[in-house]
């Protein structure tokens, strides 16, 4: 009965529900596309850097990670290839040595880093085969595969020879002499402009580094739960500060993916405070116009807390009804860019590239922020309910009869 | 047996400084079976006895007993209960839930109180031919017009079979035929159910259908007789 009234009620000022429920339908479609699009451009960020060269997890030196330096070294021998086999969170990894250098084709140069990766590992980690643009995937030494940006600037093609200046172990001089066999792109742009491959045995002799490497790029079960999953490698492994996630390698960027998940809820919140202004104003409407209604209910002996359930489901449904009626426009608009992004183009789109980022609206399917809307919405409804509970609370049913 | 007795009931009001007695000193004895009107000019304190009466309102001074319960040392939340389980009301106006049908209105208390829904039916039934509104069951208080909203009214207060039904000026909204119409029904329904009624009114020929008739006078009686049939 209690149900009935309350479904009623709420259908009697029509006009009145329909706007309040549009009213909270556009906030949630709005809230929720914001903040998809936000996440899904993050996560292209993300990936790019971090799923690309970078990797989700490493194994490295700690002075590693605050001077990317040829000395941090950390040892990379049978027990440790055991460790990493071993492991079901890993699932596949690629040690690296790094170092630095002047590279030079001719006349021109750039200073750039050279990368000494056993070719298969590094391929199960980040299928760097597939990102070739021209040539092939490195096969012996004396073999260089550059990144497309670097081969660009130095009009290096197929067949070009390559000489690189460094800096070797404990202050050795490193001389390389190679042939370019391959040109690849790489997802992260800062990277795809500097980086050369080549053998892990090549940079060994090349760099002085006879033994261990500068770092074990690890890639994992589960992408999305590096932090736990490097917690948990920790306790397992035999020198645990060693392993790192990406987020402590990388700190400008998870810092940027932070403050971006910071931005995504403070601009839910201000969305969400103006609704909150409609649905109070809805309440208020509402209480005036029923207060005779409410102190004749009270006089002829229905409960007060019975009259307050029946406010509270009303309010309770118009938030839950248009939550829901958001999210039948939301999702759908939310899946369709997350399988069809959109590429910006022209100026505006430059300016994008500029920083870093790729040029592409593409939305998440992160089902942690329809989650959010939802509660926020219900946390809000559930606040303003109390309203009318209270002011019902302390109704005297004489005066309120009197309107 | 006594359905209603007070005792010296006094109600005070202090509006912007001023004191007004509203009800001063009243005490009243009701029958079960009456059919009482409580009369007198605006002002005189009907609705405030009635009030008090009715467990709508606390007196200042005096005891209010309805079927032998002192109403005055109940609690709000008992209060509510005790006039649901005991007293009917109509009001002058605003009676009826708008979005609930003449016939879910007429059964809104007895749901309250948690009646069986077969006993429901009938009693509803029952009271929409009695109150000569069973042809419009299906509509809303909106397309009702005022008398049959009224009747609907009665038709509630009695549902539940109270111990005595209160109706302050049930008729002042209404025009003189209808108020007529909704006094015979009250009259058959007090008759055939000897349910006590109780209704306040200031329009001389409800008054004349009463068969007992209290003055009031600025919140005193000044006049209490029996009228025979
Ligand atoms: N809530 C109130 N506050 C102050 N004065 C009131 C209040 N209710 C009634 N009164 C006063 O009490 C007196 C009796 O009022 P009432 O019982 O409504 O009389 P009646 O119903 O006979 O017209 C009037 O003078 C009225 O102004
Ligand atoms: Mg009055």
């Amino acid at each position: 009965m209690l149900l009935r009234l309350a479904w009623r009620n709420i259908w009697r000022n029509k006009r009145r529900t329909l706007i309040t429920l549009g009213m909270i339908q556009f906030a949630v479609v709005l809230a929720t596309l914001m903040a998809t699009i936000r996440d899904g451009i993050m996560n292209i960020q993300v990936e790019n850097v971090v799923g690309g060269y970078q990797g989700y997890a490493a194994i490295n030196d700690t002075g590693y990670v605050e001077e990317p330096s040829i000395d941090y070294t950390v040892p990379y021998n049978d027990s440790v290839q055991s460790f990493l086999k071993s492991k079901n969170l890993i699932k596949s990894y690629s040690p690296r040595i790094i170092g630095g250098g002047i590279i030079t084709i001719g006349e021109k140069f750039k200073i750039g880093r050279v990368v000494g990766v056993n070719p298969e590992l590094e391929d199960s980690l980040t299928h760097f085969s597939k990102s070739l643009v021209k040539g092939r995937v490195l096969h012996s030494s004396g073999e260089v595969v550059l990144g497309l940006g670097l081969a660009e600037r130095l009009k290096a093609d197929i067949d070009s020879v390559v000489f690189i200046t460094g800096m070797g172990y404990q202050g050795n001089t490193a001389n390389l002499m190679l042939k370019v066999v391959g040109i690849m792109k790489l997802s992260n742009i800062q990277e795809n402009k500097r980086l050369a491959f080549v053998t892990l045995e090549e940079a060994r002799e090349g760099f002085a580094l006879y033994d261990g490497v500068n770092q074990i790029v690890l890639g994992l079960r589960d992408n999305t739960k590096a932090k736990q999953s490097v917690k948990e490698l920790k306790k397992q492994f035999t020198d645990p500060v060693q392993i790192y996630s990406w987020n402590e390698l990388n700190v400008p960027l998870y810092m940027l993916v932070e403050v971006n998940d910071a931005l995504n809820i403070i601009v839910s919140a201000m969305l969400y405070f103006i609704i909150s202004f409609g649905l109070f104003g809805t309440i208020l409407m509402m209480l005036a116009e029923r207060k005779r209604e409410f102190g004749m209910l009270i006089a002829i002996g229905m409960k007060k807390s019975k009259l307050s359930y029946i406010t509270y489901l009303e309010n309770t449904f118009m938030a839950v009804f248009g939550t829901a009626l958001g999210f039948v426009i939301a999702i759908p608009v939310v899946y369709y860019l997350n399988q069809n992004p959109i590429t910006l183009t022209g100026r505006n789109a430059e300016d994008i590239a500029k920083f870093g980022f790729e040029p592409l609206v593409k939305t998440s399917m992160n089902f942690n922020i329809f989650m959010w809307q939802a509660i926020s919405v219900l946390g809000i409804s559930l606040f303003f309910s109390l309203y009318p509970i209270l002011k019902i609370r302390s109704m005297n049913e004489n005066k309120a009869m009197k309107g | 047996m006594n359905v209603v007795e007070t005792q010296n009931l006094e109600k005070l009001f202090i509006d912007a400084g001023t004191k007004v007695r509203a009800v001063d000193g009243v005490s009243i004895n009701v029958e079960e079976g009456e059919f009482t009107a409580i009369v007198g000019p605006s002002g005189s304190g009907k609705t405030t006895l009635l009030n008090m009466i009715g467990g709508l309102d606390n007196p200042t001074k005096g005891k209010v007993q309805v079927d032998s319960v002192e109403l005055t040392e109940l609690s709000k939340n008992e209060l509510i209960d005790f006039r649901l389980k005991n007293i009917g009301f109509v009001f002058q106006s605003y009676n009826l839930i708008p979005v609930l049908t003449a016939y879910e209105n007429v059964e809104f208390v007895m749901l309250l109180q948690g009646r069986d829904s077969k006993e429901r039916k009938a009693r509803v039934n029952e009271l929409l031919v009695a109150v000569g509104i069973a042809d419009k069951a299906k509509n809303r208080p909106s397309k009702l017009s005022g008398g049959q909203q009224q009747r609907v009214a009665v038709a509630r207060a009695l549902a539940p079979k109270p111990k005595f039904i209160i109706a302050d000026e049930p008729t002042a909204n209404l025009d003189s035929k209808s108020a007529s119409t909704l006094l015979d029904i009250m009259q058959q329904l007090n008759e055939k159910e000897r349910i006590t009624f109780l209704f306040s009114t200031h329009d001389q020929r409800v008054i004349d259908r009463a068969r007992r008739v209290v003055t009031l006078t600025d919140g005193k009686i000044t006049e209490d007789k029996k009228v025979d049939a």
